[in-house]
């Protein structure tokens, strides 16, 4: 492909990929998060983790623009700071749990028989254990470190990519040119990477892209119980939950990181929808 | 048809083992030694051994969890030391206010997001389609945890209709029982709607085109027939499947909304066997909620293949 056409091609694909309103709303969405969370201490009025008891449980005011928690500390700047970490964790697990889940697909769907059962089982049972509680009872083993968090996050999303790829190997194992190419007497490992990734790869993106989205949720979720990320990291499931018993004296506290942690979710999921249509041409155009 | 049940029920089997073993070698991995989580560090040396010999941390690990697992299917789940009772006691307490609002709320759930997704489906283009696909967008966006909170602040709070949280038996006081559980199972309904719902719309949309269904049209049937008697019936099955799925859903969001509304199910149990590093409830809690969620699934799929020919034949 030349320079030219190659350029072409990028530009269809932003013009498809923008072709509805909602996928820009999603991605202006995403990308100021994101500026947020990479300059998050330029913007931030204020130090997240500077207590000042004085200050404490203000409401929303023009210094403090989401009010002051039980410490004394900007909301606003906390938030800020929380856009990191979800951010962070969200990104980092959605793709340690992508590769896992795509090479053991790769690998269950190519082989089968014993490799394929093994593998198929051991996903049947990571996806029979709500995630939730595998998170919370894997948390309990490694510790809830951020490192440990991205792990654990992302092993339970691990069967979503496998069982895709799976089928998607399956699919095309026996199509004719991947016979053709191990009659030309190419090996199973370029086969592999060179035939059958790249044509599994759309859909991939895409349940990628979907899956951003839950897991800063469950992240969120897992802050929210007191179980994710540790005090005085700011998360923002975390802060609704800090925020929840002074909903009175200052229900933005509570309620603002939320409406962040939806917005989020709200723009990688458009985005990923947006994706979805581009990519995967057996719905696109199906779906306005 | 049997071949079928027979391969899934041997799946089932294995993944439940694999199920068990897992919650099994949590003790071991939990940092420190296992019989000062259990009993506590102040014991003496002797009772430490003699322990030690109760939980026959002497033999190999398999033929431990083989015991172990054994004792698991007689139904003995062992003792709690964070509540001082067995954790048969426990569960039987829990389980069913944990299904009692899981299932409550997924009846929500199906009757909602099954008629959203017809609605908007059968409208498609119209304002109707808009409004429901932009409210299930938002509606999946949302965290449970967040729905529950903004729910306590508007009608606890602010409107002082429901109580912000507890739980009383339905059996002690029916009324105050059903104004208790009705914000929990709104908020868990209210974020898998959502997912039903796109799931319905797309199914129907995929239908609707069939030749069958033109084919119907061209007999001359009315619109509500074509719609009841030919489109939904085949779109649906998926959407029972998603069903069996978000039980799974349900189940994990009971962390959540327990700890919001404090209700004393299962989801409190495991965040406060897990606060406390109390093992044996947690290991139960696993093995009890993946069971059901397996037997769901099971359930689901056998009637799935029953509905739909096309998935028994594959």
């Amino acid at each position: 492909m030349n320079k030219k056409s190659r350029l072409f091609s990028i530009r269809t694909f932003f013009r498809r990929l923008f072709h509805r309103r909602i996928v820009i709303l999603g991605a202006v969405i995403v990308l100021i998060f994101i500026i947020g969370a990479i300059f998050a201490t330029v913007i931030a009025p204020y130090n997240p983790y500077k207590i000042d008891v004085l200050h404490s449980l203000r409401g929303a005011s023009r210094e403090h623009l989401f009010g002051t928690d039980e410490n004394g500390r900007d909301v606003f700047s906390r938030v800020l700071f929380g856009a990191r970490t979800s951010l962070l964790i969200g990104l980092i697990a959605v793709l340690f749990a992508a590769i896992a889940g795509i090479l053991l697909g790769l690998i269950s769907g190519y082989f089968g028989g014993w490799v394929d059962i093994i593998i198929s089982r051991i996903m049947d049972a990571i996806l029979a254990i709500p995630n939730v509680l595998l998170a919370l009872s894997l948390g309990l083993v490694m510790g809830n470190s951020i490192p440990s968090l991205m792990f654990i996050l992302g092993i339970s999303t691990v069967p979503n990519y496998a069982r895709i790829m799976r089928g998607q190997v399956m699919g095309i194992r026996n199509s004719d040119y991947v016979l053709a190419e191990s009659v030309m007497g190419a090996g199973t490992f370029r086969i592999l990477l060179s035939h059958l990734l790249p044509n599994c790869f759309a859909p991939m993106i895409v349940l990628i892209t979907q899956n951003i989205g839950n897991t800063i949720l469950s992240e969120a979720t897992l802050s929210f119980v007191g179980l994710g990320v540790n005090p005085p990291t700011a998360s923002w499931g975390g802060m609704v939950n800090d925020g929840y018993i002074y909903l009175i004296s200052n229900p933005v506290y509570s309620l603002a990181p939320g409406v962040c942690i939806m917005l989020l979710v709200f723009g990688f999921n458009v985005l990923g929808d947006g994706l979805r249509d581009v990519l995967d041409p057996k719905l696109r155009g199906t779906l306005k | 048809m049997r071949k079928f049940i027979l391969k899934r029920l041997g799946q089932g089997i294995i993944v439940f083992m694999l199920i068990c073993f897992f919650s099994y070698i949590i003790m071991f991995l939990i940092p420190g030694d296992p019989v000062y989580a259990l009993y506590g560090a102040n014991i003496s040396p002797e009772q430490y051994q003699m322990y030690y010999k109760q939980l026959h941390l002497d033999q190999p690990l398999l033929l431990r969890f083989f015991n172990w697992f054994i004792n698991f299917l007689r139904g003995d789940f062992g003792w709690s030391s964070r509540y001082r009772c067995s954790v048969n006691e426990l569960i039987a307490t829990r389980l069913p206010i944990t299904m009692y609002i899981g299932i409550l709320s997924l009846i929500l759930t199906a009757f909602f997001g099954i008629l959203f997704g017809v609605i908007a489906s059968v409208k498609r283009g119209k304002w109707q389609d808009s409004v429901i696909t932009v409210l299930a967008n938002i509606g999946s966006t949302m965290p449970l945890f967040w729905i529950g909170v903004l729910g306590v602040y508007v009608f606890a709070i602010k409107l002082g209709w429901l109580p912000a949280s507890g739980y009383t038996s339905p059996f002690i006081d029916l009324g105050l029982n059903l104004k208790q559980i009705l914000l929990p199972v709104i908020a868990m309904a209210f974020c898998q709607v959502a997912n039903i719902t796109r799931l319905t719309r797309s199914n129907m949309l995929e239908v609707i085109n069939d030749d069958f269904v033109r084919t119907a049209r061209a007999k001359g049937i009315t619109e509500h027939e074509v719609i009841f008697g030919h489109v939904i019936p085949n779109a649906i099955s998926p959407v029972i499947n998603m069903i069996g799925m978000l039980f799974r859903v349900v189940v994990a969001g009971s962390v959540a909304i327990e700890k919001i509304f404090n209700i004393p199910g299962m989801g409190q149990l495991m965040i406060v066997s897990i606060t406390s590093k109390d093992v044996n409830p947690l290991q139960a809690c696993i093995v009890v909620i993946s069971t059901v969620v397996l037997i769901v699934n099971l359930l689901v799929d056998i009637i799935y293949a029953l509905i739909d020919p096309r998935i028994r034949l594959q």
